[in-house]
């Protein structure tokens, strides 16, 4: 980065840190520090919320999917708007209708105390491995940008956001996040611009998007699943080769984001804590309503942006030469004496793979009409693709130092290092600092949203629940501030446990749903089956997460699976023990 | 035990009523998705087998 990046990278960081801490006057009691006095209006509260979920993962995760494996992934948000309106219809006049700061003490009125302290712990135990993750990611990008080591990157990125949750509370997380959510739409409109002005004289707009359509990179919604079979495999025999691959193994396509989206963002929404606190914000329910609505608009059509963006990056890299390895740690292994002769050697089949792609890139874009007009022209260039992938996977596999179970070297994925290789080499003075800046915004709206519902639900439905039910509110505001304190601490700690590869965006959303069915089966129960009491309601969260466990150890059923299967069986469940032990009353 | 929040008026909701809105933001999410299926079909060729 050069000075003036590093000026306005610093400007902005010390402004959010500044405008965070200047909230502290509104957190004088524990409805200001965790409700902000419920006076937060509707449109700061819903920039929150997608702030909150855009994280860094969003910047660095989705694009290097875009880059990999195209547009698919957008359909995980297609569950989203009805979600949304599902939330607003059942859990927003539930919530709203009475002065509650977590949603489990709903949890309490409904089902007693044993299932709002077991929902709550889930979300503590479940947020915190995640919130390590999405520190984890934008430490990766400082590290290689300016040279620190990812630990270093975690505990300068977990401290600030620590540091303003700390002394402003809820009012500091939201209108920090507004202005984060700024700073993030404009970071990814300015990439949007530059890879535009560079890649629009070369291909017009229409042939630009039938060169990414013929590499398969523009699959944004699959609406044929891949697999007919119903009945899933299990790991042995997928892992011998044997059965035919199920449906339910399809990672992406129209049905998974529909159904397996609507419970994992009704879940997320409306029973995680972290941003089901935005709803009790507001004045009332409209300006809850409203805040959700605002994602339910929003939130696809910025997906595909980002996802777009990440497509636009590997056309840029297919004109102009890409780098055979993106993350810091394969090219710093690469140049080891050990490597060097295998890296050359693939470094030279790779760069004449490059070229034969170029090549065959613009053999197709000579075709008049659609690129199937010329079949050999199109298979040509889809087998240049391929080939390149193929050398770039054996490029990871060699350097990654990634082993199997049975101890082969395996790919190690350089999905989330892609975009930070992108704006090193080809951002302008300013926008650099300005999309840094963006990345750090987009990691602190995340953390700091988590911290302060991690504390509130710590203090609100632990501490005072049950440790100390007289306190005072000053004490329990004290309490608050040294739990946000701890909890920053912890999180942190866990980033530094998460320095492995793969897909971070993936593995947030599959962590969180292996919890999130159940989290949302508890609420489905309390609405759904009056006669469910407190065994009902204890008994079918232990077995919903049970059953989620079951069918991850034993079938290979994709992530946004666990959470229909995870609210299905508390449901069912929860309805079988109210047969029998009805609630009294 | 939490309390019941005091009630205070509330200004209207958009579009007269919520049910409306809750169709007009069915009704955007079933047109993306739509865009999207159009663009798919129109652009994204699958990758072939080797």
């Amino acid at each position: 980065m050069r000075p003036i990046d590093w000026i306005v990278f610093a400007a902005f960081l010390a402004y959010v840190v500044w405008d965070g801490v200047r909230r502290r006057g509104s957190a004088k009691d524990l409805e200001g520090y965790f409700a902000g006095s419920r006076r937060i209006p509707w449109w700061a509260a819903g920039l929150s919320i997608m702030a909150t979920q855009a994280s860094a993962i969003t910047i660095l995760g989705t694009t290097g999917q875009g880059h990999e494996h195209g547009m698919d992934f957008v359909q995980t948000y297609f569950g989203l708007p009805f979600a949304m309106v599902l939330l607003c219809i059942f859990l927003v006049p539930l919530y709203r209708s009475r002065a509650i700061l977590t949603p489990y003490e709903y949890l309490e009125e409904r089902f007693g105390p044993v299932t709002r302290t077991l929902a709550s712990v889930i979300f503590l135990a479940s947020r915190c491995l995640a919130l390590g993750v999405v520190i984890y990611a934008p430490a990766v990008a400082l590290s290689a940008m300016i040279g620190l080591e990812t630990w270093q990157s975690v505990v300068v990125i977990g401290a600030l956001a620590t540091l303003y949750t700390v002394v402003g509370g809820v009012a500091a997380v939201i209108w920090t996040d507004v202005k984060q959510m700024t700073v993030i739409l404009l970071g990814l409109g300015l990439i949007l611009f530059v890879l535009l002005r560079d890649l629009l004289p070369t291909f017009a707009g229409g042939r630009l998007l039938e060169l990414a359509g013929a590499a398969g990179k523009l699959n944004a919604l699959e609406v044929e699943p891949e697999h007919a079979a119903l009945w899933p495999r299990t790991w042995t025999e997928a892992a011998a080769g044997r059965g035919t691959p199920s449906f339910w193994e399809e990672k992406y396509n129209l049905w998974s984001g529909l159904f397996g989206g609507l419970f994992l963002h009704l879940s997320y929404f409306g029973c995680d804590h972290s941003q089901a606190q935005r709803l009790l914000t507001g004045k009332d329910a409209r300006q809850s309503r409203l805040s959700l609505l605002m994602s339910a608009v929003a939130k696809v059509p910025m997906q595909v942006l980002v996802l777009l963006i990440g497509v636009l990056m590997w056309l840029f890299y297919a004109v102009h030469g890409q780098p055979m390895l993106y993350k810091t740690a394969h090219v710093e292994r690469a140049a080891s004496a050990a490597l060097a002769p295998q890296v050359a050697e693939l470094e030279r089949r790779f760069a004449a793979a490059v070229d034969e792609r170029r090549t065959q890139m613009q053999r197709l874009a000579a075709v008049p009409g659609r690129p199937a007009a010329d079949p050999a022209a199109l298979r040509d260039y889809q087998a240049s693709v391929r080939a390149v992938a193929a050398l770039r996977r054996e490029a990871r596999t060699l350097v990654g130092g990634a082993v199997d179970a049975n101890g082969r070297p395996k790919d190690d994925p350089d999905t989330n290092d892609i975009f930070c290789r992108f704006i090193l080499d080809r951002m302008p003075p300013v926008v650099l600092g300005l999309i840094v800046a963006a990345i750090f915004a987009a990691a602190m709206s995340s953390i700091d949203s988590v911290l302060n519902a991690l504390s509130s639900a710590t203090v609100i439905d632990v501490y005072r629940r049950w440790l100390r039910p007289r306190c005072s509110e000053a004490h329990a505001l004290r309490v608050g501030r040294l739990l946000t304190l701890a909890w920053g601490a912890l999180a942190t700690l866990m980033a530094t446990l998460f320095a492995g590869g793969g897909s971070v965006v993936e593995q947030i959303n599959e962590f969180g749903s292996y919890f999130y069915g159940s989290l949302l089966g508890i609420f489905a129960l309390a609405l759904l089956v009056p006669r469910a009491g407190g065994r009902a309601g204890t008994i079918g969260l232990l077995c919903g997460m049970v059953a989620v466990l079951v069918v991850r150890c034993t079938w290979k059923v994709e992530f946004l699976w666990f959470n229909v299967i995870g609210c299905l069986a508390v449901l069912a469940s929860g309805w079988l023990v109210s047969r029998w032990a009805p609630r009294r009353g | 035990m939490p309390t019941p929040a005091p009630t205070e008026p509330t200004e209207p909701p958009p579009l007269g009523s919520w049910p409306r809105v809750y169709v007009l933001v069915g009704a955007l999410a079933a047109a993306v998705m739509a865009a999207l299926w159009w663009f798919t079909e129109r652009f994204h060729v699958p990758l072939g087998p080797p």
